[in-house]
């Protein structure tokens, strides 16, 4: 990449590309966890790590993790509100032949409708960390990180998801 | 995993075992771009934004400050006014756009939407090519049109356009909607009704939408009713991405009704094709159908 005039140096573009490797499907997740939609989480994280780019004279290595969550949160707030969020998601690896895969789709569509009801009970705050301790395997600690909150906040939160779960499976059979 | 309250019965905490368990399979389905693609992009934004904040130090800059300043005024306008944005949904794909006012849009695949930049300005004036459906939020008056001038007029609703080739259809999911072509005009729609024009004839009908308050293709499945098997196969084509050649019969002069899915082309060819005795034959890149009687 030839970088054309402008105040920067190559060592900040850099430390950017490194953030953008590290963080790029993070925060891609997140924002997909908050709208249930690929082209809005798309466009958030170009956003996100735009700001980030224009804040970088001023940016602490220790705070850049919960500062690009902060901004994705943030810009979700101003842009995305009133979004009806429908989930989607996808099994890994799903490149089985097609008698095999035509099989899973029907257990991935039934396994989608029943989280997209189950999560639309979930209260937001609770539903995102859900989601990032379920489907991206983060920790309670990387979460509390991340999101900037304690870890007993995570805590809460969790068995706050959990409790509106059992509660939901109690009524089933 | 940390505790979760031992303590609720063991019937429950199955089900809800099995749920979890399941889940840990999945993940967020992928980006319509790769990583390397979203970084030079981002990239491409990183220049845009730093060629925008090249200093000037000396003192013609306040000359330059005021000249600027009325060049802005009117350039501003007129590009407020004419500049554009421009969203396509390529073949196999649909796109979501929303709007800074909250309208949502989904666009079917290969179709095209444009609309003003600064639509707060200007008016919320869309041209579409091709399908969409629109989930209007209150506001100012709403406009679609299409490259034959035939035009749909909203204020805060939810329904679906489809202009594609001589078709013109209009279904109405919300509130209401005014429909006008050349041939006729002011034609209003309520909830349940849709207006149709195919080749210049047009009418007006109640369509199911039973608890469904959205068009079907939105989730992946097209429903056709007494419709021309060429415009089935002209939704597979856009559907999937591929060249259906047809042998031995017209299309024209077929008529289907039934449904298929954009999840599967051999399902949906097979769904196509064997109610109507018609035999079919997928190359081996998927890329071309071959339709024979």
């Amino acid at each position: 990449m030839t970088l054309p005039p402008g105040k920067y140096t190559p060592e900040e573009v850099a430390w950017f590309r490194h953030i953008f490797d590290t963080y790029y499907e993070n925060i891609r997740s997140y924002a997909y966890f908050k709208t249930g939609n690929v082209d809005f989480a798309d466009d958030i994280v170009q956003e996100t790590f735009l700001k980030i780019w224009s804040m970088r004279g001023s940016i602490r290595e220790e705070t850049v993790k919960a500062l690009l969550y902060t901004i994705a949160g943030n810009i979700i707030k101003n842009h995305y509100k009133h979004l009806k969020v429908e989930y989607s998601f996808q099994k890994e690896n799903s490149m089985e032949s097609p008698s095999e895969s035509a099989d899973a789709e029907v257990r991935m569509s039934e396994l989608n409708s029943q989280l997209q009801q189950a999560l639309a009970e979930i209260p937001q705050g609770s539903r995102e960390v859900f989601l990032m301790n379920r489907i991206e395997g983060l920790s309670y600690t990387e979460i509390a990180e991340r999101l900037n909150l304690s870890v007993k906040a995570i805590e809460k939160r969790m068995s706050e998801a959990l409790r509106v779960l059992r509660e939901r499976f109690k009524y089933k059979i | 995993m940390t505790s979760d309250n031992q303590n609720s019965d063991d019937l429950n905490n199955k089900e809800l075992e099995q749920f979890l368990s399941e889940m840990k399979g999945v993940k967020v389905p992928p980006s319509s771009r790769s990583k390397e693609d979203a970084w030079r992009l981002l990239m491409q934004s990183v220049v845009e934004e730093e060629s925008k904040v090249v200093s000037m130090s000396n003192s013609r800059v306040w000359y330059a400050i005021a000249a600027s300043v009325v060049i802005f005024i009117v350039a501003g306008w007129s590009y407020a006014w004419l500049s554009t944005t421009e969203k396509y949904a390529p073949k196999g794909y649909v796109s979501d756009v929303v709007l800074p006012d909250g309208t949502q849009i989904k666009l079917n695949a290969d179709s095209k939407i444009s609309y003003p930049k600064f639509f707060n300005l200007v008016g919320r004036k869309f041209t579409l090519d091709g399908e969409a459906f629109f989930r209007v939020m209150p506001g100012e008056k709403f406009t679609v049109k299409d490259s034959q001038n035939r035009t749909v007029e909203v204020l805060g609703t939810e329904f679906n356009v489809n202009t594609r080739g001589s078709v013109f259809k209009v279904a109405c999911y919300q509130g209401s909607v005014k429909v006008h072509t050349p041939e006729t005009d002011n034609v209003k729609l309520t909830p349940g009704l849709k207006f149709e024009s195919i080749d210049g004839v047009s009418s007006v009908n109640s369509f199911q939408s039973d608890s469904i308050n959205f068009p079907s293709w939105i989730n992946g499945e097209f429903y056709f009713e007494g419709a021309k098997l060429s415009e089935v196969i002209a939704e597979l084509e856009i559907q999937f991405n591929v060249t259906i050649v047809v042998e031995g019969f017209n299309p024209e002069e077929r008529i289907y009704s039934g449904f298929f899915r954009n999840n599967n082309l051999k399902n949906a060819i097979e769904l196509v094709t064997l109610p109507m005795g018609l035999n079919y034959e997928i190359t081996p890149d998927s890329s071309k159908v071959i339709i024979s009687k």
